[in-house]
């Protein structure tokens, strides 16, 4: 099975503050992964170096490609459409999308929307949170690439729309791309993770399987998690 | 990769969009203006000329004004900084399109006025401007001038938004390097080279119009515009190889 | 589906799907819904389906034709065996957590039987 994404040794600091410092990761095809760690500890920051929206010190390949510009051809980010004024209809955001991204699938984005249940006449303004998040998952999961980061698609969503958006990934994600979601409430999408990833201290302290971690340490894998917290549980 | 074609069409869909608003709040200034003055019963074959011109020079300022802003929010929206391209190939396409839009913006409003023009100076048979019209040979050189002109204007246009760019980005990497106090004393002294900067810069405008003014006036060697010109050319190149270099290397968008 | 996040998911899958088949909701020769099917209605990860069918398909209760998808087996005698072995890792439970409670083996087959002659009367009133 090949990587998707390769990071070496990255480091990343603002305002003379270290937020990163020496993260490693790989992620292999195929899989769907669970970006895990409290507020502010830095997982969106790790989606943004990746995707190059910020930057950082050290290597970020992502499909054997390693210059931002051309990263950003392999990664598709639930990116949140603040470019947009918000009297922008929905359409016009999908047109743009087409136009800019040469992998947007229409087809796959009316089969999401449909599913998801999205208006396209509606403008950005009148959409509930629950539904910008649907429509933000069905942009992102409508391009065709190796690589796709969900950055926290369940706060503040009701449950039924939450269901939504994890049918919907599990039905969209081409066999081979590699999903990132990170999220700071593991329970939710334990069925669904086929590994989790853990921030903490300013680097990736858990990379491993969650069947081995039920396996292993019979814990459930929020149980598993907070355990990181207390130093309860050693990992190795 | 998303192509060139692509890329136009994406970042001047809004530029036209608010373009056309843009004329269409000044259609209506002009209209309203018209029907004040058929009230107020002064309406003459000229009237129509006075409204359309008195009313250009504002939503002029106001399209580079708000093409700026647009402008400046590529580089922060991820929306736009996502996009497959390379830096350059954004910043480029950035100005481009935003020039475009402002010559269309420009086109339709000469076309107005002259329309305007050419009516108020119809239906006054032509008789008092055309003591006015200049010599055959004077012609080729307002032509010439003329060139000068627009091409003077067009490069202003793109001055004034790529030393907003500079300013824009040289705070915006300048602010994610230092720590949280000192960024405030490194604003304050970019704030002032900045000011000092469009200082300088409204000087060299003014400078200009006194040339071509003069050159106008005085029939002499109006190619001298085209040494400000090309300075300004100069001007705009070092500062978008600056700004495109703070692209890929520092500014980095806002968060979500 | 509801899943007890501290087992293994492949692991409650496949003791989902033998229980299906034993139930005959899926009898023998049927084919089983697509992998992705199978992940969107249990909403799981479809590796993890993929895990639990290859692990069954070792096992020889599902056979996988080329290009056709997955088949419930129509070795009877498999079956039985597979029957059985869940039969008897139920009866382990009850075993050991009756053991636990100082019961001989004959005690436990006696209560045993006490019990279905009870529920057998219970059902018939």
């Amino acid at each position: 099975m090949t990587d998707v994404l390769t990071i070496e040794n990255l480091s990343y600091k603002r305002n003379q503050k270290l937020i990163l410092a020496n993260v490693d990761l790989t992620l292999a095809a195929g899989k769907i992964v669970g970006l895990l760690g409290e507020n502010g500890a830095g997982k969106t920051t790790l989606m943004r170096l990746i995707t190059g929206s910020a930057q950082g010190n050290g290597t970020i390949t992502v499909s054997g490609t390693t210059t931002p510009a051309q990263r950003k051809s392999h990664v598709s980010f639930s990116e949140q459409l603040h470019g947009f004024s918000k009297s922008t209809k929905l359409a016009r955001v999908v047109s743009f999308y087409q136009l800019v991204y040469p992998d947007f699938d229409l087809k796959r984005y009316q089969d999401l929307a449909a599913f998801l249940q999205i208006n396209d006449d509606l403008k950005l303004s009148a959409l509930s949170k629950g539904m910008r998040e649907k429509f933000i998952i069905a942009l992102t999961l409508a391009r065709q690439v190796e690589l796709y980061l969900l950055d926290e698609p369940f706060s503040g969503i009701d449950s039924m729309s939450r269901k939504k958006i994890i049918s919907s990934i599990i039905q969209w994600t081409p066999e081979n791309a590699t999903l990132l979601i990170s999220d700071h409430y593991v329970t939710e999408i334990a069925s669904v993770l086929d590994e989790i990833v853990v921030v903490k201290d300013q680097t990736i302290a858990v990379h491993r399987g969650a069947d081995e971690i039920r396996n292993q340490t019979g814990l459930e894998i929020e149980d598993y998690y907070e355990s990181l917290y207390e130093g309860g549980v050693q990992h190795d | 990769m998303t192509s060139f074609g692509s890329l136009f069409k994406a970042m001047s869909r809004d530029k036209f969009r608010q373009m056309n608003q843009l004329l269409a709040l000044e259609l209506i200034a002009t209209v309203v203006t018209l029907i004040w003055v058929a009230i107020k019963g002064e309406f003459s074959s000229s009237t129509l000329m006075f409204a359309t011109m008195g009313w250009a020079p504002l939503p002029s300022v106001v399209g580079v004004i708000i093409l700026a802003f647009g402008i400046e929010k590529t580089y922060t929206a991820d929306s736009f900084r996502l996009m497959p391209v390379e830096e350059t190939k954004l910043y480029s396409t950035n100005l481009l399109t935003s020039l475009v839009n402002l010559v269309y913006f420009t086109i339709i409003q000469a076309v107005v006025c002259s329309i305007a023009v050419s009516i108020a100076f119809f239906s006054d048979g032509g008789a008092s401007m055309m003591g006015n019209m200049p010599p055959a040979r004077a012609m080729t050189d307002f032509v010439g001038m003329l060139i000068a002109v627009v091409v003077l204007y067009l490069i202003l246009n793109l001055l004034i938004w790529s030393t907003i760019s500079f300013v824009h980005l040289i705070t915006r990497a300048a602010s994610s390097f230092l720590p949280k106090m000192r960024q405030q004393v490194v604003n304050i002294v970019i704030y002032v080279v900045v000011i000092f900067l469009t200082l300088r810069l409204s000087g060299f405008i003014i400078h200009g119009v006194a040339w071509v003014s003069r050159v106008a006036f005085s029939n002499n060697d109006w190619s001298q515009i085209w040494v400000s010109i090309v300075a300004m050319a100069v001007v705009i190149l070092i500062e978008g190889a600056i700004n495109v270099i703070c692209l890929k290397k520092w500014v980095e968008t806002d968060a979500n | 589906m509801k899943f007890d996040d501290k087992v293994p998911i492949y692991y409650q899958i496949k003791q989902h799907l033998y229980h299906e088949i034993l139930a005959a909701t899926l009898k023998p020769g049927d084919k089983l819904p697509a992998v992705r099917q199978l992940a969107v209605d249990l909403t799981v990860n479809v590796n993890t389906i993929q895990r639990a069918l290859s692990e069954m398909i070792t096992e020889g209760v599902i056979e996988s034709r080329r290009g056709k998808g997955n088949f419930v087996t129509q070795d009877t005698a498999r079956l039985a065996q597979l029957k059985e072995q869940l039969v008897m890792a139920q009866l382990a439970l009850v075993y050991a957590q009756l053991h636990a409670l100082n019961l001989s083996d004959d005690e436990i087959i006696e209560s045993l039987k006490r019990y279905i002659e009870q529920k057998g009367a219970a059902q018939n009133d």
